[in-house]
């Protein structure tokens, strides 16, 4: 025969095998997006999930955090009513040293935030002024100093006039130029640089990098106009007495505050710990809402797998048939298409983890060479729970066709 | 060559009494077969006989358990099959009888060899170490009987008919069945290829397999031993052949 005689049927062949290849695919579509999305958003769960339990883990799983609450107000760090909480005024750095003594704790450590406008020589910028004390770079593992020094506990106490600046802020303010021993004015006042920090990048979208050290002597009382502190950071003495740090800060704050209760309580006391389990447990929800809405469309996936099946067992009728005129029972009709529907499920689920998989490997890399975020992991669970989910759909909705399959009768699948 | 029979035992192979079969469609009923009593001995090579609607397919598929009867006994190598389950029906089928179909009903997508080890794939009750190798064995023997060994591994779509019939006879051998039955097993055929097939029948016949085939056809019933007749689904005529048709004999299935 002639060469082109034989793509001609090469082609005529590939063709069919495409057009059937495209519905099966088609009616795979279901389970392939409902695999899709389940991926998607456990993958996305567990990465928001990592990405808040290591933000917070840079401050250390010895350490405690004391901020003030509206009392019996019970919501959690960081959610609840900032203006409410801004009006408790309770909270000192008297009752900071008090903590440090405890036997449980080795450091404490006060904050206050505050925002003001830096002058320098021919440049001008809003910053966020972060009130501490001397103890600061003990308390904060991630606090590194670049360059100069940390304020001292004399400076920290004393109201001096001092700046430890982050470095974007050094780099807006002096450009390339080592900004220690510079001076900035800050409300009219003239501060004195004695230290940059190391780049350390954003922490819940609070960029360090941003932000200058200022004792908070001298940010509460000629910035601010208080004598209160936002929040106080003690450590533990290790790992070990975290849980007992927790209930010894809470008794003794719980006396100088005259409380007799949690519903009494002017403060919170949260451990690391504990807040990685509330956002944790606040991710786990809704992931697990997301997932469950995910699965569901996998219902609407084995619809298309049932459909193909049937369409599947009323083309194959004859050769049902003949296997049960040569000795298969019914169980063994019925298992043999069900095998087969649960490995289409398969199939379909492994194209819909594949997509998946590019899918996320993009935006994961993106999303980390942006900086967004430091790690991107696609976690097993994921695959194995879409996995196993087409498997049941694979399973729920070729029982139907098998079933039809099974009881077909031999002499009239064969006429 | 495939085993002999074994026709040692003298009771009949099949005894059925007033044998009927009627199918319900809503409020209608039809009775494919309304009485058939005969005794089918070892070793026999029956036709069935009649014109369509006469009630021989019915009364072939109650012979070979495909279907089960609304009335009458049915005794199968001394069993009465009124007593088994669907499961029960199945491994008479797979491990006691053979089938040949008229359509050939080959799996066109599987090799030839595929097709024949078919029925041995619901093999579930030999059981031994030697069970694949004796299960090859059977294979190559069903297909050298009729004479297909040289075709083994090819597609059974690209088969010609004669072909594509001998493999379906080979399958039908493979295990070893206590009796053959095919259901006109030249219909499809050309007179010379249907030669062909009836030859084959009447050497395994003549190696002591017992057939029972069903046709519509006088010529092609003559190649038997014995007629059975029906008419309106019943059992009319039941005779053995006088001046019986050889195929080895003939130039064409008249």
């Amino acid at each position: 025969m002639n060469f082109l005689y034989y793509i001609r049927i090469f082609l005529i062949a590939a063709k069919s095998l495409l057009d059937d290849f495209g519905r099966t695919l088609l009616s795979l579509l279901g389970i392939i997006v409902s695999v899709l999305a389940i991926m998607i958003v456990i993958t996305l769960g567990d990465n928001v999930d990592l990405y808040i339990q290591n933000q917070l883990s840079a401050f250390g799983t010895d350490s405690i955090q004391i901020e003030t609450k509206v009392p019996s107000e019970d919501l959690s760090i960081n959610i609840g009513d900032a203006s409410s909480r801004a009006q408790i005024t309770t909270l000192t750095a008297d009752d900071a040293r008090a903590l440090e003594k405890l036997p449980n704790v080795s450091v404490s450590t006060v904050g206050v935030i505050g925002q003001a406008r830096m002058v320098s020589d021919g440049e001008s910028k809003q910053a966020i002024l972060l009130g501490s004390d001397a103890n600061a770079p003990r308390v904060d593992g991630g606090l590194e100093i670049d360059r100069g020094r940390f304020f001292t506990e004399s400076e920290s106490i004393g109201k001096s006039h001092v700046l430890v600046i982050g470095s974007n802020l050094s780099r807006d303010l002096f450009g390339a130029l080592n900004p220690v021993g510079k001076r900035v004015r800050v409300k009219g006042v003239t501060y004195r640089i004695i230290g940059t920090i190391k780049e350390r990048g954003s922490l819940f979208g609070f960029n360090y990098d941003d932000l200058a050290y200022i004792p908070y002597t001298a940010l509460t009382s000629e910035i601010l106009g208080t004598d209160h502190v936002q929040y106080i950071t003690i450590k533990a003495t290790d790992d070990d007495t975290v849980d007992a740090a927790v209930g010894d800060a809470t008794s003794l704050l719980r006396i100088r505050h005259n409380s007799n209760g949690p519903g009494q309580d002017d403060f919170m006391v949260t451990s690391t710990e504990q807040a990685q389990n509330i956002l944790g447990n606040i991710v786990g929800v809704v992931s697990l809402l997301l997932t469950a809405l995910a699965s569901v469309s996998i219902i609407v996936g084995g619809v298309g797998i049932m459909n193909m099946m049937l369409m599947s067992v009323e083309e194959r009728r004859s050769e049902i048939g003949l296997r049960k005129a040569v000795g298969s029972r019914e169980e063994d009709i019925l298992s043999q298409f069900l095998i087969e529907s649960i490995v289409i499920a398969l199939f379909a689920a492994i194209i819909g983890i594949a997509l998946a998989a590019v899918l996320l490997w993009v935006a994961g890399t993106y999303s980390v060479n942006e900086g967004y975020v430091d790690s991107f992991r696609i976690p097993l669970k994921a695959v194995l729970l879409s996995a196993g989910f087409s498997c049941a759909a694979g399973i729920l909705f070729g029982v139907y066709p098998a079933k039809i399959a099974a009881k077909t009768n031999p002499v009239e699948a064969m006429r | 060559m495939t085993e002999k029979p074994d026709n040692t035992s003298t009771k009949p192979l099949i005894v059925c009494k007033d044998l009927g079969k009627t199918f319900y469609t809503g409020d209608i009923e039809t009775h494919a077969l309304r009485s058939a009593s005969c005794t089918i001995d070892r070793g026999e090579f029956v036709s069935i006989m009649g014109p369509s609607g006469s009630g021989k397919s019915t009364f072939m598929h109650l012979l070979s358990f495909l279907e089960e009867p609304t009335k009458g006994s049915y005794h199968f190598d001394g069993r009465d099959i009124s007593t088994f389950d669907g499961s029960t029906l199945a491994k008479l089928r797979n491990q006691e009888i053979g089938f040949i179909f008229q359509a050939f009903n080959l799996l066109s997508r599987l090799s030839v060899w595929d097709n024949v080890e078919l029925p041995l794939l619901y093999d579930f009750y030999t059981k031994g170490l030697n069970r694949s190798k004796e299960h090859k064995q059977r294979i190559k023997d069903a297909l050298e009987s009729v004479g297909l060994s040289h075709r083994a591994d090819y597609k059974a779509q690209y088969l010609s008919g004669g072909e594509k019939q001998r493999v379906a006879i080979a399958r039908a051998l493979v295990n070893n069945p206590k009796i053959i039955f095919a259901d006109e097993p030249t219909g499809n055929l050309d007179s010379k290829a249907g030669l062909g097939v009836m030859q084959i029948l009447q050497e395994l016949s003549e190696k002591g397999h017992t057939i029972i085939m069903v046709t519509h056809e006088h010529s092609t019933a003559m190649h038997a031993t014995r007629i059975i007749g029906l008419k309106d689904g019943i059992l009319e005529t039941d005779e053995p052949v006088e001046n019986r048709l050889f195929a080895k004999d003939e130039q064409e299935l008249k």
